[in-house]
């Protein structure tokens, strides 16, 4: 009996140590590393009174020297506004010119106008701790971990933790997936990040601060073209290299534009200089995302997914979007430039004015769309923006060549999948049997009743063809193959239709078919 | 007549020297005529050891109270505590330094590592603002009180008396002997050989008013100022208990100013102390007090400082810091 409770007070104890050890590694991450912090560098450290060593506690703490108290014995109250004054988080500071500098408070306003300065929500909730407080995100004092050192820019968090995690545990922050814990305001994008197919921010740790001097302490990366900062073993994504947090506000991109969202605000982009279709654009001018009316979406995402990051050479899996999206093509979704030729994509006289796209595309005008459009979470209700989904390619939709569901999100299923037979009616498209005259050559017998799906002919490359492409079973889809092609007009794919212009197609089903064919 | 009233005097200083017991001064390691005269006027002739220009105030062989004291504790008397810079003899010792530190110069002179002796200067951290020429007497009563080291029991000469008693609220591992020898004051004065439990921060603040009391702070912070009676273990610290009672690591080493990083663990109180053995065993209820960054005459270092805080380049510079706060 004593044994069993020497033993059962063993146990007890030995929890209570692991338990204490759990949360004295999580409570005091900082421990050990102001001295290798910037705010406590001999060179670029804390700088307030001149009369004190660069680096030196006393720069912000005064003990007990202060003649007006205030907590913690700094010499300002223990606020914003301490960090923002004496000099130091309170310019507009002037980079060099050629490189973009981490995300930085330099600039006072343009904090407390964004999301997060403005917000005064309690984080966590039930605490008197808003949100806007540099301290949320940021431990002066550096903390840092024994598997990766001192956390870049001072923050509490390594990195995207910072974002969704809090006191180390994944999920219980700002972004994370705790209802409970999140702020008003505040949306759920760990739960994105744990799905198959994502951003993965996690895959990189503190690449952005591995270049940088005393000019520039937390850190930068190159803007001039296929610099290596976006490639090989630099290839990465971070929640920074699309949000700024200081910058940033709530809000995104409005539907049937290609501008940015407030989330984008304060981050950068490259606009391409486009040639002849399908040439990869291989000169870029920077953009800074200094307003959503001009900036673009595309532009941040050709930053990484064309010539600018990684020259002719994409990485396996990847394709120069850029190349793919040139309104030069013959065909291409519209997140440069509105489709110009095709009169189909809204109402006109030659489809009988009929919509042929939903809301909110369906306002009469050849659109733009952003990137985002298509690539975000599966989920309708899910934030916006590429951060995951659990469908390949961070799509909204199945890829899949059977399934129409992905592209009758915007294009309606009345038209091109009518649910009964519109015989010689008008659909609002150019391949219905009111316009080709044939009631085979239409998309109601093709996807109907044949059951094929919109990617079979439309929008996926494959060299060569496959074998037997006449099945509705899915075959290999090609990345980027919705994207634009300078194939064919229409977003013929090239693949099962081997040859196509309006009037004439030629598929790998059968022998070449003419028909009538409204104008491009 | 003055004879008379002299030899009165010299019998009531006596009495009340044997009456308080104190530590030091008190038995026959002293006798009165070490440091006072009752002749002085008598003959004319300068009696032995006295400074001329006499007779002084208190009839004291010398001019000043500091004067007279550290005609002993300069370093030319081997058998007493030495607190004026350089002190030498505690190398090899165990410790760096005395308890209470060293004076960087003679009275009349400013110092901004030391208390200034002989010079009218402001009162750090004083309601209301006051100045004050301070000697050693301002602190010490040489001829004893029932303090530990003969501190007087008011320093600012009102409110009640602050006792810090030997055994008590200060604890020693070796006692001076009497008559004292070189090798016994080394051990007795060195700073190992004291361990604390409570009361030097109350003696302190007598005179440096305005650092008591703290005011809170709002949470997260606790204090206002740097607290003192402040024990590691308090709800919430921004300390790190274990890396103190660990006592390796940043902020620990064997020298100050060696160019290592680190400093010998900082001087601490134990409030459930019983005896010197447990007066310096790290805990995790240890608190810090003045002591524990200031040496109470003075240092090598900006304000009496046991680390080089405030010196740019130095090692040391976070090393006190870190002991405690681990950041």
């Amino acid at each position: 009996m004593r044994n069993a409770m020497t033993r059962k007070s063993t146990l007890r104890k030995a929890s209570i140590l692991i338990i204490a050890t759990l949360f004295a590694g999580i409570a005091l991450a900082d421990s050990g590393f102001f001295k290798t912090s910037k705010h406590g560098s001999a060179a670029i450290g804390v700088y307030r009174d001149s009369d004190l060593p660069r680096g030196n506690c006393s720069q912000c703490h005064l003990e007990h020297d202060n003649e007006i108290p205030f907590d913690f014995a700094l010499f300002a109250p223990n606020d914003n506004g301490l960090c923002q004054s004496s000099g130091c988080h309170e310019f507009q500071y002037q980079w060099p010119p050629g490189y973009y500098y981490w995300p930085y408070p330099g600039n006072v306003p343009d904090w407390y106008n964004s999301g997060h300065g403005s917000s005064v929500n309690p984080f966590p909730p039930g605490t008197t701790r808003e949100v806007r407080l540099c301290l949320q995100c940021h431990n002066p004092h550096t903390s840092g971990d024994s598997l990766h050192g001192a956390f870049p820019s001072a923050t509490s968090n390594l990195e995207e933790h910072g974002c969704y995690s809090y006191n180390g545990i994944p999920g219980q922050g700002c972004h994370g997936n705790n209802n409970a814990n999140r702020p008003i305001g505040a949306v759920d994008i760990y739960s994105q990040l744990l799905k198959p197919s994502k951003h993965d921010v996690t895959f990189k740790t503190k690449i952005h601060s591995s270049d940088w001097s005393p000019n520039y302490p937390y850190g930068r990366e190159s803007r001039a073209t296929n610099s290596g900062f976006f490639s090989g073993n630099n290839r990465h994504v971070e929640c920074v290299d699309c949000h700024n947090p200081h910058k940033s506000i709530s809000g995104n991109h409005i539907p049937g534009e290609n501008e940015i969202g407030g989330a984008l605000l304060g981050i950068w982009g490259v606009e391409p200089t486009n040639n002849a279709g399908w040439t990869t654009p291989v000169i870029f001018d920077v953009v800074d995302f200094s307003s959503m009316q001009t900036a673009r979406e595309y532009q941040l995402c050709f930053k990484c997914h064309s010539y600018f990051a990684f020259g002719n050479i994409p990485p396996t899996g990847y394709t120069d979007i850029a190349r793919e999206f040139n309104p030069a093509n013959a065909s291409y979704h519209s997140i440069e430039d509105t489709i110009r030729t095709n009169s189909y994509t809204s109402p006109s006289p030659i489809n009988g004015f009929r919509e042929t796209m939903e809301s909110p595309w369906d306002n009469g005008r050849h659109d733009q769309m952003a990137c985002s459009d298509c690539h975000s979470s599966e989920t309708v209700s899910d934030p916006k923006g590429p951060h995951g989904s659990n469908q390949p390619y961070i799509l909204i939709g199945s890829p899949s060549a059977a399934d129409i569901s992905f592209c009758t999100k915007c294009h309606k299923a009345s038209v091109y999948s009518p649910p009964v037979n519109p015989g010689t009616q008008e659909t609002g498209s150019r391949f219905d049997r009111q316009t080709t005259g044939e009631g085979d050559a239409s998309h109601y017998y093709h996807v109907v009743q044949r059951h094929f799906g919109c990617r079979q002919c439309h929008a996926t490359r494959q060299n060569p063809p496959p074998a037997t492409p006449e099945r509705t079973t899915p075959y290999p889809t090609q990345v980027g193959s919705a994207h634009g092609t300078n194939t064919f007009p229409g977003l013929m794919n090239g693949a099962n239709i081997s040859d196509y212009s309006p009037g004439s197609c030629t598929p790998t089903c059968h022998g070449r078919e003419n028909y009538t064919a409204g104008p491009e | 007549m003055t004879s008379r009233i002299l030899g009165i005097l010299f019998i009531n200083l006596a009495m009340s020297a044997a009456a308080l017991g104190g530590e030091y001064h008190s038995q026959t390691d002293i006798i009165c005529s070490d440091c006072h005269t009752t002749h002085y006027s008598e003959r004319g002739a300068l009696p032995e050891h006295a400074d001329p220009g006499g007779p002084f105030s208190t009839l004291l062989l010398v001019a000043s109270a500091d004067r007279l004291c550290l005609s002993c504790h300069d370093g030319t008397d081997p058998t007493a505590p030495d607190v004026l810079a350089p002190v030498t003899m505690y190398n090899g010792s165990g410790s760096e330094f005395s308890g209470a530190g060293y004076f960087s110069a003679p009275e009349g002179t400013v110092s901004a590592i030391a208390h200034d002796l002989g010079v009218d200067t402001p009162v750090p951290f004083s309601v209301p603002p006051r100045s004050m020429i301070i000697s050693c007497i301002s602190c010490h009563d040489p001829h004893s009180t029932s303090n530990y080291r003969n501190m007087i029991l008011n320093p600012d000469s009102a409110g009640a008396p602050i006792n810090i008693a030997l055994d008590t609220d200060v604890f020693e591992n070796f006692r001076p002997q009497v008559p004292p020898n070189r090798s016994a004051t080394i051990a007795a004065y060195r700073s190992d050989n004291i361990g604390y439990r409570s009361g030097m921060a109350n003696w302190c603040a007598d005179c440096h008013d305005a650092l008591f009391p703290n005011a809170p702070g709002n949470p997260p912070a606790h204090f206002q100022r740097h607290p003192s009676d402040a024990g590691q273990d308090g709800s919430g610290y921004h300390v790190n208990v274990g890396h103190w009672m660990n006592g390796s690591g940043d902020g620990f080493g064997i020298t100050t100013g060696d160019n290592l990083e680190g400093v010998p663990r900082l001087r601490f109180q134990a409030p459930t102390a019983t005896n010197y053995g447990s007066a310096v065993t790290p805990a995790s209820n240890n608190q810090i007090f003045c002591n524990s960054c200031h040496f109470a005459h003075g240092g090598p270092y900006d304000s009496g400082l046991l680390w080089p805080f405030k010196i740019a380049g130095e090692a040391d510079l976070y090393s006190g810091c870190q002991q405690c706060h681990y950041k």
